[in-house]
């Protein structure tokens, strides 16, 4: 096989015929380079939309365990919040289930509603009162001497407990 | 970093569809293939075509080369020899045998005609090579042209070295007589 290599460098004619038939030979366009780009094309553009697809797929992972991670940080101060509340919570449950609200309510039917609730009968010194009406709250826990206070903030009325009695009048004007 | 590694770098690289490296693969393994696949199949257009898709089939099966069997230019030329002949339909070329060694004395005219300088024996040798066959006119490229081992040109077109050798013998002997009858 040496002697063989050898005949490489001692056909000294044949090689160069070889070399000046090689020289004649055909060669590669000049855009060969271009087309072969080309045609590798759909290979990378197939390539990176695998590359997508696994990006997005990792990314959803990500985003998954985030969401993991965060909701239950965002649902346990809540639950603590509302886990305090509900220590907290008997008196204002309390102060909610006492509530009452009047919407637009006549004097006359909302003093027989507390009135009743409080033991109290109900004397109008001024009829023309019982058609007064009302958007007030009550919270029928409170005393009534409160509730009563809060009423007489409006001008022109005046009720006054008195001997089981609620008495409602007109205001009368202080004279100096 | 060693050649080879170089060399596998710069085809992953085109095949991430780098503009340099695929130009420095074509300017370095493009012409070599081209001119196995050219020596094979007569047409130019579809001896381009081949050469691409085999360079194609090189970068993308870049992953499967072993560097302990062959350098990375005779694995493309394996790639590029293969191609052309799926296309011409041939399992291979004709093999050689040791009873074709051409016998002593003429082995040695042959010597003489091939070794003493003379560019008209250049002359004379250039054309009969074209009237070899394209198997021997590509055996004769890759031995003279491309100075290849025979090792490597034995794992291109699958052979034998030593079969290779007495192929190399025959086709110098063959040239020789050509050139005796023109002569005549």
């Amino acid at each position: 096989m040496k002697q063989t290599e050898q005949l490489r460098h001692d056909d000294k004619n044949l090689r160069e015929a070889v070399r000046r038939d090689m020289a004649d030979a055909p060669q590669l366009p000049a855009d060969f380079s271009l087309r072969l780009q080309q045609q590798l094309q759909p290979d990378i553009i197939s390539r990176r939309r695998w590359y997508r697809m696994i990006a997005a797929i990792a990314a959803l992972m990500v985003v998954g365990g985030l969401v993991w991670a965060i909701i239950p940080q965002l649902t346990s101060p809540r639950e603590a919040t509302e886990h305090t509340e509900a220590q907290a919570s008997p008196q204002q449950d309390l102060e909610v289930a006492s509530m009452v609200y009047f919407s637009n309510t006549s004097l006359d039917s909302l003093l027989s509603v507390v009135g009743a609730h409080y033991g109290r009968a109900v004397c109008f010194h001024d009829e023309s009162l019982r058609q007064f009406r009302f958007t007030i709250r009550w919270n029928c826990s409170q005393p009534l001497s409160t509730f009563l206070g809060n009423v007489n903030e409006f001008d022109g009325l005046q009720l006054i407990d008195r001997r089981d009695t609620i008495f409602v009048d007109a205001e009368k004007e202080v004279l100096p | 970093m060693s050649e080879i590694e170089t060399n596998i770098k710069l085809i992953e690289a085109a095949a991430r569809g780098e503009h340099r490296a695929c130009d420095a693969i074509v300017s370095q393994f493009g012409q070599t293939m081209f001119g196995i696949i050219a020596r094979m199949v007569s047409d130019r257009r579809d001896a381009e075509e081949l050469t691409q898709d085999a360079l194609l089939r090189g970068i993308r099966q870049i992953g499967s080369y072993d560097p302990t069997r062959a350098p990375l230019k005779s694995w493309l030329c394996r790639i590029a020899y293969r191609t052309a002949l799926n296309h011409l339909r041939r399992p291979t070329i004709e093999t050689a045998s040791i009873d074709d060694l051409p016998p002593t004395a003429e082995s040695d005219m042959v010597d003489s005609f091939m070794r003493e300088p003379d560019d008209h024996r250049v002359e004379l040798l250039q054309r009969a090579i074209r009237r070899l066959t394209d198997d021997e006119q590509l055996l004769v490229m890759l031995f003279y042209y491309e100075e290849m081992p025979l090792a490597d040109i034995a794992y291109i077109i699958a052979q034998t070295p030593n079969a290779l050798g007495v192929r190399l013998h025959r086709i110098r002997q063959k040239l020789n007589n050509m050139i005796k009858q023109d002569d005549l």
